[in-house]
């Protein structure tokens, strides 16, 4: 592991009294910004008291920014009250639309992968800025329904919008993991497609297998421990990315003793120091030839 | 292709189920009646109906969780 690569969790309040007690073995702390849309003053307050233990990372979640549709400023503004009051080392939000005309998804859905979208997702994520002040960094989404109509390849179309917009990359590496599988790809050949030098922040989370009549996908519902495959992808990202990266567990439910946490803290920490050392390696061999 | 009438057809059919069911029953029809241009249509007709199928039930799982953590007054919406 690199002495920048940084390892934690997401901030939530089933966790946060446990979360508090072992900031030695957490470096940052993911907060979810739409969880303090309505929170007043005195409470952004404390919440930023918090950055002053432990760094501080924001993420959003209902922006819907990649989409034909405009975002609301009403919406970006709200949530620009919340980042500047945290004033986050870095905030993300999704490559997800989740609403359209009077429907509200309720969740992230993939939309078609089409040249449309990323000049939408490009011209939503300027306004963002514009209205933030700063770039929110973008994170790749799964999926259980090949998003219809698209004319181009994940990979392919999260290049084009991290070349169109200069945000770094929220790679989520479960969700990465499942949208391979589900599609039939192969992982590590489907993570290789991604835009590797522009990842800032991964996730890390676990999900389930379901089935429908003959179809069986992989749900990433953030209720399981990480599978040993994620691992294996973040130890092989880490020796092919030369930039520090910040790894954050995410766990939203069926929380298991906090030291189950804190073990794939743990692991995730080995996985990054096995990635970088085999880096090094290389390294040095390249350089004694 | 993807205009904005293609992108709410899509969220309907995630969000509403009596839409959907009637989509996978009478496809052309439904998508006929939603305005979509001749690609779009197509690619209506060949969607990935279990994937489909699977996704709008996560999004309702998600939408009544969501419902349900409101009563309980704590934070609406964790991040995936």
């Amino acid at each position: 592991m690199s002495a920048a690569d940084r390892v934690g969790l997401g901030w939530r309040d089933a966790l946060a009294a446990s979360t508090y007690v072992h900031l030695d073995s957490i470096d940052v702390v993911e907060v979810i910004l739409d969880d303090y849309l309505e929170a007043p003053a005195r409470e952004l307050r404390a919440l930023r008291s918090l950055g002053r233990e432990v760094s501080v990372i924001g993420h959003g979640v209902a922006l819907g920014l990649a989409s034909v549709s405009t975002v609301a400023t009403s919406r970006v503004e709200r949530l620009a009250r919340v980042v500047n009051a945290l004033e986050p080392q870095i905030w993300s939000e999704h490559l997800a639309f989740v609403r359209s005309g009077s429907y509200e998804i309720g969740h992230l859905a993939a939309p078609p992968r089409t040249g449309s979208t990323i000049e939408g997702a490009v011209a939503n994520v300027e306004t963002v800025r514009r209205i933030v002040g700063t770039l929110p960094a973008l994170e790749n989404i799964a999926t259980l329904i090949d998003p219809p109509a698209s004319t181009m390849s994940e990979p392919a179309w999260v290049t084009h919008i991290m070349a169109g917009t200069g945000s770094k990359l929220l790679l989520d590496l479960h969700n990465l993991y499942a949208n391979a599988v589900n599609f039939g790809h192969d992982p590590f050949e489907y993570l290789c497609a991604f835009p590797l030098n522009r990842v800032q922040v991964v996730h890390i989370s676990g999900g389930m297998w379901i089935q429908l009549e003959s179809t069986r996908r992989l749900l990433d519902d953030h209720v399981h421990d990480v599978p040993d495959i994620v691992f294996c992808m973040l130890a092989w990202l880490a020796e092919r990315c030369p930039q520090p990266l910040t790894v954050i567990l995410e766990r939203d439910g069926h929380y298991p003793e906090f030291g189950a946490l804190l073990l794939q803290l743990r692991r995730a920490r080995e996985a990054l120091a096995c990635g970088r050392a085999k880096r090094s390696r290389e390294a040095h061999e390249l350089a004694a030839v | 292709m993807s205009s904005q009438q293609f992108e709410t057809f899509l969220a309907r059919l995630y969000s509403d189920r009596e839409f959907r069911e009637r989509f996978l029953v009478l496809p052309e029809q439904v998508a006929a009646e939603a305005g979509l241009g001749e690609q779009e249509q197509r690619a209506a007709l060949e969607i990935d109906k279990p994937g489909l199928r699977m996704a709008a039930r996560s999004y309702e799982f998600k939408r009544a969780g969501r419902r349900s953590r409101r009563r309980l007054l704590r934070p609406p919406w964790r991040g995936v």
